[in-house]
């Protein structure tokens, strides 16, 4: 313990002492100028995120920051800077720059590029010349160009079509990242974590369509500022309000609606946005000619606020705050309601020209809440977690190194389950399950550079993590398997005691090395440690689903992966290719023992068995990005696998043998097109197929008395039938110029071909036919919808 | 009912034919025996099943005939088993009787000189039954796509715990008379039994303990023929172990599982009986010992209006119509006995 507390400290040390040698550090540049400047929308005065500003051709160039801002140093000479982003016109200025200077460059829409371009890896720039690889950066732009869902447009929907990203089906609710559990991911609305990223079943996300700019997905090449998950950092950013003048949007579907209001409070320096969306799905269930369906009810809401102010043009602080909940009742004596809260406090400042500063402030609480309504035992039962989090970084800008470094504090407060008894006539007792916390702290660094035709990032992060009392520890016998009945020592801890602390370094690498113009080749490398499971034996994410931190019995996960990667782009660009192969290895991955309880278990660890995991694949992927015709079709390999490692029969899943993981889905083939007819409009397509997941299935029956059950078949060892599913939409965009309203009309048809893609198996003594096995679709019709948007 | 949180059972989205037999070549050689074996702490027969798995699209499942059955208590004593039918092994409550807090275990000798053996399981003491009761209800059954209304009754109990930690398994059992047609001359009536072999209503106490628990549920049974005389119904409360409850709310899982986002994942259903001659054999099945408490209630005629269905297919409507054996023998009714049961 005491050593660890060095080790913190003296991780304090170094990041101080570096970010005061910074100014030394500058004193051996070389004779270049520095051009720095935001490139803004030109209507909304909002920065265009992953606009980028090349010269020489293309040859280099730079991304600007979230906030627009852009800075790079540069010999002195003639340039012709291109200035160009995803939508909107690209701008050329010829420039003579033999001093620093500060350029602001507005960019106009362009209506005709934004149809053209479906799904961009990143700016202009930087696909094939950034070292870092396994990025995806969807602009909303982007997502709004893809089939939607039940009339909305998605961005789970939209991540899950991008390469070695999957979902077990509908109704699943999370994603599977490069062979990754849905609890591997790390969810960050404005910087905060969002634990129940979906609402009805994973039928939307909880993303609203009309707040979000900018979605960007880390399966590889995590930066090192992000840690605490294995598989990927999926970071979603809302709009930056600051406008000159007030923006009315939304839109009317036939399941939900969605409004809109951005406002400057003081033009171009104080922005304020509101955003709220509704459903009102519970006409399809009064619909349906089923008694115990009728008497259900299904419903969900968000709203996201956001209030932004330019202190300077050199600084920044916004506040945001999302909540949503859903609340569903299957019958009338069960309500679920849950959802999230979370806020972000953000603050970004230019301290000079080299060094920038950006700190974090956030909250989330993530909460479940069942009502039970039963005679005399009624009851409300309470899950929940709760992330505080603060996060401080600096990047320097040293024109051959962009360096980056800063610290992460995380403290987490989770209730895995409070029980207790409504009404005064309910027997029910009172069974509160102890909170579970603790605090994750991470320092981190990462240098960006070339080294002639290579480019590098080289990154580091050190975690730490404390499993903190209050808190009841149990020391099980080393001879049998963990259960109530084989506790040996009971332990009581005080209020932040430390109980257990893990740690290490977390390395990050990526190369990129240019075999030619258009053709690089690129290796990548990372560790990553996780200390909060989600622990849930259901295929898809459900209310009540919790979540556990490390203790002494639970051990943080570690993961390795390394990646390689071949870039090439074709016909001056107009299609560009990546093949990524990826292998990694999950040590202390978590799976279940057979018929496990975990609700309102005080003893959960007792149900876990401990074991690695392992999962490789390939991602080949071609794009097409301009033209009438634009799209991309991808494919993926790949498997996870799992082994259990325990050394008891209950641990022992299948023996001890290697398994497929319940979301590994070798092939992968998904296929996005947009046609457009002419100027206003278009018809998209979205096609994909998958291997079907494994299932154990029932694989003999037997009688118990007049009861017929089914022996299953060793956990994952069969596969439900292929999924493959097409969906259609179109989109009308009349040319609104000129006109107050800027609206449009999607038609969409999910599911085309009505397909019923099994989700799951199960075993039915039914009558009229024999004990069998039954396999589920959730959706198994097409699925059609009309969405109205508007903005003005 | 906190457990139907675990069980709760729709998916909305799913407007029609959504669920279809599942489409899967089962690779699968081989059958497992399969022991379904109960003793409690009552002065009664107590029955050990032996079967062997079978392919679930097709077929029987294979009865286990010609074993050597027997249940062992701790100082080895050896109480015999003997087939009276094909498959099914019972005691004579003259030789062995179980007793509260006794540890038994059953030992297996297959034909194929194979021993199988449980592990020692104890009788542990059980609640107590204060009242069981009913209620005329209605529910809806949903026949292709359609729901329909069933009258009938829905039978409740009340019980309290022990202050220990308890799992039960509630079991039932009816018995009703009825009168026999005007053709039948060497009866007045007939007494048929049922039971709750299809149900299975466990509960344990670990949110609730040391309280009384009302209105558990125990079964709805349709109106008709067996309410038209008189109807005994039966409440058996039983004392489970921990293993025993874990087995059946694993068996109760599967039975419920509907394939939707909240059903846990499909599980192996474990067993407290292995193969001695070979460990890595794979059987199924459980030895449950319980102790019980139990409880009737009587439902007069008047309770529930029924017609009594059986007699009016005895009345023919043309001469040549065929009349069943029953009509003349109430006793060759399905499960019917002629002699009246001594607690009537």
């Amino acid at each position: 313990m005491f050593c660890e507390n060095i080790n913190m400290r003296s991780f304090f040390i170094v990041f101080f002492i570096f970010s005061f040698n910074i100014s030394f550090v500058e004193a051996f540049q070389n004779q270049k100028v520095r051009v720095s400047g935001t490139i803004l929308d030109k209507k909304t005065k909002e920065a265009i995120v992953g606009a980028s500003i090349s010269w020489n051709d293309g040859m280099e160039g730079v991304v600007a920051d979230v906030n627009g801002r852009f800075s790079f140093k540069i010999e002195p000479g003639f340039y012709t800077l291109t200035i160009s982003a995803v939508g909107k016109k690209t701008i050329k200025r010829d420039l003579k720059i033999n001093k620093n200077l500060n350029l602001d460059f507005q960019l106009d829409p362009d209506v005709q590029q934004l149809s053209e371009v479906t799904v961009r890896s990143k700016g202009d720039v930087s696909t094939l010349k950034s070292a870092s690889m396994g990025i995806e950066r969807l602009s909303i732009k982007a997502i709004k160009q893809m089939p939607p869902m039940m009339g909305e447009v998605d961005v789970i929907k939209s991540v899950i079509t991008l390469p070695g990203i999957s979902s077990i089906g509908e109704g699943s609710g999370g994603i599977n990242v490069r062979g990754g559990s849905v609890g591997q991911n790390l969810v960050l609305l404005d910087g905060a974590p969002i634990f129940f990223t979906s609402h009805l079943f994973g039928f939307f996300s909880v993303f609203n369509q009309d707040v979000i700019e900018d979605v960007v997905l880390y399966k590889g090449s995590i930066p090192a500022r992000y840690g605490g998950r294995i598989s990927s950092v999926l970071s979603v950013e809302t709009q930056d309000p600051i406008k000159d003048s007030l923006n009315l949007s939304g839109g009317v579907g036939i399941i939900s609606s969605r409004l809109t209001l951005q406002t400057p409070l003081i033009k171009d320096k104080l922005g304020f946005m509101l955003s709220g969306r509704t459903t009102y799905s519970d006409w399809i269930i009064n619909a349906v000619n089923n008694p115990q369906i009728q008497n259900s009810s299904a419903s969900f809401y968000d709203l996201n606020s956001k209030l932004s102010w330019k202190i300077s043009d050199k600084s920044r602080i916004s506040y945001s705050i999302y909540h949503g909940a859903d609340e569903f009742a299957f019958s009338a004596d069960t309500t679920y309601r849950y959802g999230n809260i979370s806020s972000t406090l953000k603050y970004q400042q230019e301290i000079n020209e080299i060094l920038n500063l950006t700190g974090l402030a956030t909250y989330s609480n993530n909460f479940s809440r069942v009502n039970g309504d039963f005679s005399k035992q009624n009851f409300t039962l309470d899950i929940g977690s709760e992330n505080r989090a603060a996060k401080v970084y600096l990047g320097a800008d040293l024109s051959l190194h962009y360096i980056e470094w800063g610290a992460e504090f995380n403290e987490y407060q989770l209730n895995p389950g409070d029980l207790k008894p409504s009404g005064t006539e309910s027997i029910i007792t009172a069974n509160k399950l102890e909170l579970d916390r603790g605090r994750e702290w991470g320092f981190f660094i990462e240098d960006n550079f070339s080294f002639g035709d290579f480019k590098f990032i080289l990154g580091a992060r050190y975690s730490l993590f404390n499993k903190i009392g209050d808190y009841t520890s149990y020391t099980y016998d080393d001879n049998m398997t963990k259960s109530p009945q084989t506790i040996v020592e009971t332990t009581r801890f005080e209020r932040n005691e430390i109980i257990q602390t893990y740690g290490g370094i977390e390395p990050r690498l990526s190369v990129n090395y240019e075999l030619s113009e258009t053709q690089s080749l690129k290796f990548g490398y990372q560790r990553t440690r996780q200390y909060l499971h989600l622990i849930a034996n259901n295929a898809a994410v459900v209310p009540t689903d919790i979540y556990k931190l490390s203790n002494s019995n639970i051990k943080p996960q570690v993961g390795d992966q390394v990646s390689l990667g071949y870039f090439q782009n074709f016909e001056n660009g107009l299609f560009e290719t990546s093949t990524e192969v990826y292998y990694k290895n999950t040590k202390n991955s978590i799976d279940y023992k057979e018929g496990a309880n975990l609700l309102l278990n005080e003893f959960v660890e007792t149900q876990l068995v401990n074991g690695n995991g392992y999962s490789y694949g390939a991602e080949f992927s071609i794009n097409k990005t301009k033209g009438d015709f634009s799209g991309r079709l991808s494919y993926t390999y790949s498997r996870s696998l799992f082994q259990a490692t325990g050394s008891f029969e209950e641990e022992r899943i299948n023996d001890g043998k290697l398994y497929p993981a319940y979301f590994d889905k070798p092939h992968d083939l998904t296929t996005i097109f947009t046609y457009k007819m002419d100027k206003e409009w278009s018809v998209s397509a979205n096609f994909t197929y998958s291997t079907g997941r494994p299932v154990s299935v029932p694989i003999s029956k037997y009688d118990l008395g007049d009861v017929s059950v089914a022996e299953f078949s060793e956990r994952n060892q069969y596969r439900i039938p292929d999924y493959h599913r097409l969906d259609l939409s179109l989109n009308w965009d009349p040319d609104n110029t000129g006109q107050k309203i800027d609206s449009s009309w999607t038609v969409g048809l999910y599911n085309v071909y009505g397909r019923k893609n099994p989700f799951s198996v199960f075993f039915r003594d039914r009558n009229g036919a024999p004990p069998q096995g039954y396999q589920l679709a959730i959706l198994g019709i097409p699925f059609p919808s009309l969405t109205y948007n508007f903005n003005f | 009912m906190l457990k139907k949180l675990f069980i709760t059972a729709i998916v909305f989205t799913c407007f029609s034919a959504c669920i279809d037999p599942l489409e899967v070549e089962i690779k699968n050689d081989g059958t497992s025996l399969v022991v379904y074996a109960e003793v409690t702490d009552q002065a009664e027969r107590y029955t050990v099943q032996l079967s062997r798995t079978s392919n679930y699209e097709s077929g029987l499942p294979e009865k286990e005939t010609n074993a050597f059955v027997e249940v062992i208590d701790l100082d080895g004593n050896e109480y015999q088993f003997v087939e009276e039918k094909p498959g099914t092994y019972r005691s004579c409550p003259a030789d062995f009787v179980g007793e509260v807090n006794g540890s038994y275990k059953l030992r297996i000798s297959t034909q194929d000189e194979k021993v199988y053996e449980s592990d020692f399981e104890k009788i542990i003491p059980t609640g107590k039954v204060e009242s069981v009761y009913f209620n005329k209800e209605e529910v809806f059954e949903l026949v292709d796509g359609r729901s329909r209304p069933i009258q009938g009754l829905k039978f409740y109990c009340d019980f309290s715990d022990t202050p220990d930690k308890d799992y039960y398994k509630l079991d039932w059992e009816g018995t009703f008379q009825f009168r026999s047609a005007p053709q039948d001359s060497l009866h007045e009536y007939c007494w048929i039994t049922e039971s709750s072999t299809m149900d299975i209503n466990l509960y344990e106490d670990s949110f609730t303990n040391n309280s009384t628990k009302e209105a558990f549920e125990l079964a709805f049974l349709e109106k008709g023929f067996r309410f038209v005389v008189d109807y005994s119904f039966q409440v058996q409360l039983k004392s489970i172990n921990a293993g025993a409850y874990n087995f059946w709310r694993l068996v109760e899982q599967q039975y419920n599982n509907d394939g939707s986002i909240f059903s846990a994942l499909p599980a192996q259903i474990g067993s407290n009986i292995k193969c001695v001659s070979n460990e890595d054999e794979n059987v199924l099945g459980y030895f449950m010992t319980s102790a019980v408490s139990s409880q009737r209630v009587r439902v007069s005629p008047y309770d529930i209006d029924s017609p009594n269905s059986v007699i009016s297919g005895c009345r023919p409507f043309r001469p040549n119509d065929p009349i069943q054996d029953y009509c003349y023998d109430c006793s060759l009714y399905p499960n019917s006995v002629a002699e009246q049961p001594d607690y009537w």
